[in-house]
């Protein structure tokens, strides 16, 4: 598999470097169990700009979301024709 | 031919099996992609982390119980074409078009929960399209229930005289009339809503058993909050069971009688003070109300996340209450009193149990978690039992369907001229014949001799009003014939 593209950015100010660490981890995860039980602490709730997702998890999410969204509604479309002509 | 036997289960056995433990976990599918979208949007609105780390924990969960009910599924479609080969095989025929759609929705639903669980963290920056597409698993969910729910329908309640397309037309894979069958519409709204109560009620269990292993506090208040949430999901939902369990038991009772009238006495039979699974399940629903009653009582003197009002929740219980009194038609008063007793012990256990754990849910959520997998189960096999049987496994083409309404047209070669000829009325029968074709066109004739023979003018005119069809004179032989003790 590809690794995700990384966009250059302009940091926040006051923003640790750190934060551009692999794509799929949040400073959330951090506080929390790998997987993904609650720790003691209350972490906040993870923020992170579009552009640090994966360019290529987003475009195969979109892809998708048409698909399955025009499929749902096609079948719905023959389930009230099949009941008008049988 | 005697067909395949199946080692210590046997046919009927090897089906049910399959069947109650695909329902027990594919049933959890809708109201958990409910409970996830749900979690997701109050995270995402009041920014509270936990509430999306539950959601993923769930959609995790969601994701093996998927794979778990989906091979479930594929066992039980294997066992009922080597067991039932015929009856399966004209099944399929019958409603080729909507099988080949389940199959397909079956792969959206597949590929809709990877991305969306595995994307999780990946999504972050785009946290509104993640929580649509886990939106879009529920009405997916729901349209995968429509269509099994067609064909589901079709052999409990396939509508005497509404099979002219197939009889006349023969089979190409869609009958609409069949697909969209009388009980068509109340299975599909009692299911969904029962779905998304037994998995509220799942998860909020779920939650109970993290209590018990937690003792850190910031976890204990996270497993409480969803907790809450998801039991308040489940009760919801369960609220509204009663009144389409009412339609949907008038709907059987007039298109499938046999089917209503073996699930409403079944083999106990309640109006000799048996107890069936049926009974033993509405009992049990009982005592979830009660349950849910008590835990309200309690802890609505303090207001926490996703409280209802108390004046609500306790009006629509008495709502519910009279909806449920009126499902069953053939309630006794003894049997009222033991519900009525049952609520009063759930609430009254509940109380306990809050009490004794100092104000946690944990034993409540827990408790309501079981009995809603215990009712689950149980009205999955009640109605799958109370369903005309397929008397022989290996049968002539016409005789593989039942329920016996369809049974005398359903794809016979006739024309329509030969109608008439097949559906001839009976000729005059003697008292011993008319109880075996009467008494035994919805239960068995065990039942008809466990009534004690001093009842028998009550019981047979207790059976016209249920459907019993005697005329007056009729009605007084067999009385006769069976107050005096004579074989039948």
């Amino acid at each position: 598999m590809n690794e995700p593209e990384k966009k250059p950015r302009s940091l926040p100010e006051g923003e640790e470097p750190e934060a551009e660490r692999a794509a799929d981890r949040t400073a959330a995860d951090a506080a929390s169990d790998p997987d993904g039980k609650p720790s003691g602490a209350e972490p906040p709730y993870p923020e992170r700009p579009p552009s640090e997702d994966p360019r290529w998890v987003i475009r195969t999410v979109w892809i998708w979301f048409g698909f399955a969204s025009f499929s749902v509604v096609f079948i719905v479309v023959l389930l009230v024709l099949g009941a008008l002509y049988d | 031919m005697n067909g395949i036997e199946f080692p210590y289960l046997g046919a009927k056995w090897t089906i049910g099996a399959f069947g109650l433990l695909h329902t027990s976990v594919a049933s959890l599918a809708i109201g958990v992609a409910f409970v996830v979208t749900v979690a997701q949007i109050i995270a995402y609105r009041s920014r509270i982390h936990r509430y999306d780390q539950f959601a993923k924990r769930c959609q995790f969960f969601h994701v093996c119980i998927y794979n778990v009910g989906v091979v479930l599924a594929i066992g039980l479609i294997f066992s009922l074409s080597g067991l039932y080969p015929q009856f399966w095989s004209q099944l399929f025929t019958h409603f080729f078009w909507p099988f080949i759609v389940e199959e397909f929705l079956f792969f959206l639903l597949a590929t809709t929960l990877t991305f969306h669980y595995f994307f999780w963290d990946r999504m972050w920056g785009h946290k509104k399209l993640h929580i649509t597409l886990g939106a879009l698993l529920t009405p997916m969910f729901l349209l995968q229930f429509y269509i099994i729910n067609g064909i589901g329908s079709f052999m409990l309640t396939p509508g005497f005289g509404e099979s002219e397309a197939s009889l006349f037309r023969g089979i190409l894979g869609w009958d609409a009339r069949a697909f969209y069958n009388p009980s068509f519409l109340m299975l599909t709204f009692h299911r969904a809503l029962a779905n998304v109560s037994y998995a509220g009620f799942f998860l909020a269990g779920w939650c109970g058993v993290q209590l018990y292993l937690t003792n850190d506090r910031a976890r204990k208040e996270h497993y409480e909050d969803c907790g809450r949430l998801c039991f308040y999901i489940g009760f919801t939902a369960f609220l509204s069971l009663p009144v389409i369990g009412y339609f949907y038991a008038h709907v059987l009772m007039k298109h499938a009688s046999e089917a209503f009238w073996n699930l409403m006495l079944g083999q106990g039979d309640i109006m000799v003070g048996g107890v069936d699974t049926w009974w033993l399940k509405q009992l049990l629903v009982a005592l979830m109300l009660g349950s849910s009653l008590g835990y309200f009582r309690y802890t609505l003197r303090d207001p926490a996340p996703f409280t209802l009002p108390g004046i609500m929740v306790v009006s629509v219980a008495v709502f519910y209450l009279m909806f449920y009194v009126a499902m069953g038609m053939v309630m006794t008063w003894r049997f009222f009193w033991w519900m009525l007793a049952a609520v009063a012990g759930g609430a009254a256990l509940s109380w306990h149990m809050l009490s004794y754990g100092r104000g946690t849910a944990r034993a409540v959520y827990l408790f309501l978690g079981l009995l809603a997998f215990m009712t689950v189960v149980l009205g999955g096999y009640a109605r799958e039992a109370s369903r005309p049987r397929f008397v022989q496994r290996f049968s002539h083409y016409d005789s593989v369907y039942k329920p016996t309404e369809r049974q005398p047209v359903l794809m016979l070669p006739i024309t329509p001229e030969e109608l008439e000829t097949v559906l001839a009325p009976p000729p005059p029968m003697g008292p011993a014949a008319l109880i075996q074709s009467e008494c035994a066109r919805c239960h068995t004739l065990d039942r008809v001799r466990h009534y004690p023979k001093q009842d028998w003018e009550r019981v047979v005119a207790q059976m016209i009003v249920y459907g019993a069809r005697l005329t007056t004179e009729q009605a007084q032989s067999v009385t006769a014939h069976l107050s005096a003790g004579e074989p039948y």
